[in-house]
């Protein structure tokens, strides 16, 4: 003789994503079920878009993939079915959401970065398909164990950001932000990793070891900079610490310049009346040229009439072994030229300090030798 | 107008150059000629003469044996991988302990812990540039590692305390079987089994100190110490090393137990174990999990 088995309680269900497989739990405490049936029912129009059983003797039912759509309501009953074929009546019906997974990040904190300051500002990045609000966010900070350090106050209007201070000098800790939108959809960042190091390490070390005593491990820093170039061609040759390029052009590029800079150039055998040197979008320029029998560098900038011109060094006395002969009042022994001397080395120095360039060419000082 | 080298009708500052903008540089490009050096630095008060790798140097190239304008012999052009390698100081062996791709600049900045350097120990690190499996330039740099306590650790955790340690007192474990013969006075000792692993127990107390480190936090104390027992409990392998330069590759046995030491923030923590492995192989700390150097590079 059938009965009717006690009514299944459905366990409250968190948004569910569109795309995945979602198992639904519920509560029954009667003879052992053999199957269940759920129905959900479409909230804006009462329309059923899902009416199946399933064979399990375990309290779930398990929704397949792209049966909801995102950013719709439905409701939910499950009925459920013994080996004797006694059913329940269907449960109360529960309102769930279908929600696509959202996007949540902290801004600006990739994992393992390294900050160069005390203090750091999260804030949060979070976007949802179908514009689900944020309800509330926490930002916690932990020590390099992972073992909680400090936490924000809940935050749940504004622009959900925070501000930890007091991070101690090559130290690590880990990152992380929780929070919930309001429908339930719970959000975790994970754990972002995060090491201090305030000193900068001096240029000219590739690597640093530093033994963590009270940690107990050796950290290891490497400070190899890499300055990407690329060359145009084949058209080159380095013999004797001089590079030689014809019909050719070097690029370094990797770097960004916005204020001051000085630029050093030592070269020779640069080409007349051509540009040897210029920048990204050939925003500046040098380029050898002669005016009234004399030879200059010049300097050229985009998009204005401004140049700026600087004479070579006039030729002076010196020895066979290089060294410069100076008069008794220590002054050079200037000598007339009128060629363009391109088989010395000169260094072309182009400065710019707080807008203003300024621009020389000499050559490296070599020993002075009185007469 | 200039007359006789100065401003004849205009004023003090006529030649002045005017304020221009100031275009930000991303980057240089020189052409043909003979260069001996390219040096661009943030550094005013350089001189050419005083050129070099300081602080505010962006580039110097200097055309020695390339066109690397770095501050090393490594360049994009000459490693697709950079090897990380540490060895005891005196020894020959060396052990990779980080491999890393190269695929832009950006993948020469490296921050790598080492928690598996024991205590009262000079280590010598080096950084090999590799092109097509062919290591092409090195630097090597000494360290002296040293800590105080115990520890465990594997590729994520390193957990530790300096606290109540015992002495951890271990036996080395072989299986042998003796025999008595009837035509002899003494015994025979039959072993047919390679074991010979070490183990032994350790204990410690875990705390956690506030931020002022003036008093115990026991809240922090407790969440330690749960993690510390979670990692012990979970079955993998652990590297357990010790201040007095022992280390092993260790699994947990037994249960852990959880004393306390007479008050509410001090208990001592403390579990048996066994040896399961050569702490020094690479392809044992590669099968165990503690590595993720493969095979390519083991020596």
């Amino acid at each position: 003789m059938s009965r009717i088995l006690q009514t299944p309680s459905v366990h409250r269900i968190t948004p569910l994503p569109p795309n995945l497989e979602n198992t639904i739990e519920f509560s029954y405490t009667d003879t052992q079920t053999v199957k269940n049936r759920a129905i959900i029912t479409d909230n804006s129009n009462g329309e059923i878009i899902y009416d199946k059983a399933q064979n399990t003797r375990e309290l779930k039912h398990i929704i397949p993939a792209n049966t909801l759509t995102p950013g719709k309501n439905y409701l939910l009953r499950i009925q459920v079915f013994d080996s004797d074929n006694n059913s329940s009546n269907l449960s109360d019906q529960t309102l769930f959401y279908c929600y696509s997974p959202p996007v949540f990040l902290i801004k600006d904190l990739p994992n393992k970065s390294v900050l160069s300051k005390a203090n750091v500002v999260l804030s949060i990045d979070y976007t949802q398909s179908e514009e689900e609000q944020l309800k509330n966010v926490q930002f916690i900070k932990y020590s390099y164990d992972k073992t909680p350090i400090a936490k924000s106050p809940m935050i749940y209007t504004g622009l959900f950001s925070y501000e930890f201070c007091t991070l101690e000098n090559n130290s690590t800790y880990f990152f992380r932000a929780v929070g919930e939108t309001i429908h339930g959809i719970p959000l975790d960042t994970g754990y972002i990793e995060v090491s201090t190091q305030f000193e900068t390490i001096p240029t000219n070390i590739v690597f640093t070891l530093e033994n963590m005593y009270c940690e107990g491990y050796i950290e290891f820093i490497s400070n190899i900079i890499i300055v990407p170039y690329k060359i145009e061609n084949d058209n080159y040759k380095i013999e004797d610490g001089l590079l030689t390029m014809w019909d050719n052009a070097l690029t370094y590029w990797g770097f960004s310049l916005e204020g001051d800079f000085a630029l050093f150039i030592e070269a020779k055998k640069l080409p007349l009346n051509k540009t040897f040197f210029t920048t990204n979008d050939n925003l500046l320029s040098l380029s050898i040229v002669e005016v009234c029998g004399e030879f200059y560098c010049r300097l050229t900038l985009k998009d204005s009439d401004y140049k700026l011109y600087a004479p070579f060094p006039t030729p002076i006395l010196g020895t066979d072994d290089k060294r410069i002969i100076v008069t008794g009042l220590n002054q050079y022994i200037e000598l007339v030229s009128t060629i363009y001397d391109d088989e010395h080395l000169f260094v072309f120095e182009l400065k710019r300090k707080n807008g203003y360039y300024t621009l020389k060419v000499y050559q490296r000082k070599e020993t002075e030798v009185s007469v | 107008m200039i007359f006789c080298g100065t401003t004849f009708c205009s004023g003090r500052y006529s030649l002045t150059p005017p304020a221009v903008n100031i275009p930000v540089i991303l980057s240089i490009t020189v052409f043909d000629g003979v260069y001996n050096q390219i040096f661009l630095t943030t550094n005013m008060d350089i001189t050419i003469e005083k050129s070099g790798w300081t602080t505010g140097t962006i580039l110097n190239a200097e055309f020695t044996n390339s066109l690397d304008a770095g501050n090393s012999f490594f360049s994009l052009a000459n490693t697709d991988h950079l090897v990380i390698r540490r060895r005891e100081l005196g020894t020959q062996k060396w052990t990779v302990i980080h491999v890393q791709k190269i695929e832009s600049k950006d993948s020469f900045k490296l921050r790598i812990k080492d928690t598996y350097a024991r205590a009262g120990v000079e280590y010598e690190y080096s950084v090999s540039s590799y092109l097509n499996g062919v290591e092409n330039n090195y630097i090597i740099q000494n360290v002296y590692s040293d800590f105080s306590g115990f520890y465990i650790t594997d590729k994520d955790c390193l957990y530790g305390t300096v606290y109540n340690i015992d002495n951890c007192d271990t036996s080395r474990n072989i299986v042998n079987q003796t025999l008595g013969l009837l035509n002899s006075k003494y015994m025979n000792v039959v072993s047919n089994s390679d074991l010979n692993y070490e183990s032994g127990q350790i204990s410690g107390t875990l705390l956690k100190m506030n931020d002022s480190k003036t008093k115990a936090d026991q809240n922090a104390t407790i969440s330690y110490r749960n993690q510390f027992k979670d990692r012990l409990a979970n079955k993998k392998p652990l590297i357990l090393k010790v201040h007095d330069g022992r280390i092993w590759m260790i699994k947990v046995v037994e249960s852990i137990n959880d004393t306390s030491l007479g008050h509410k923030d001090l208990r001592e923590i403390g579990f048996s174990w066994v040896e399961i492995g050569d702490v020094n192989d690479m392809r044992t700390l590669y099968m165990n999990g503690f590595s993720d150097v493969d095979s390519r590079w083991w020596t």
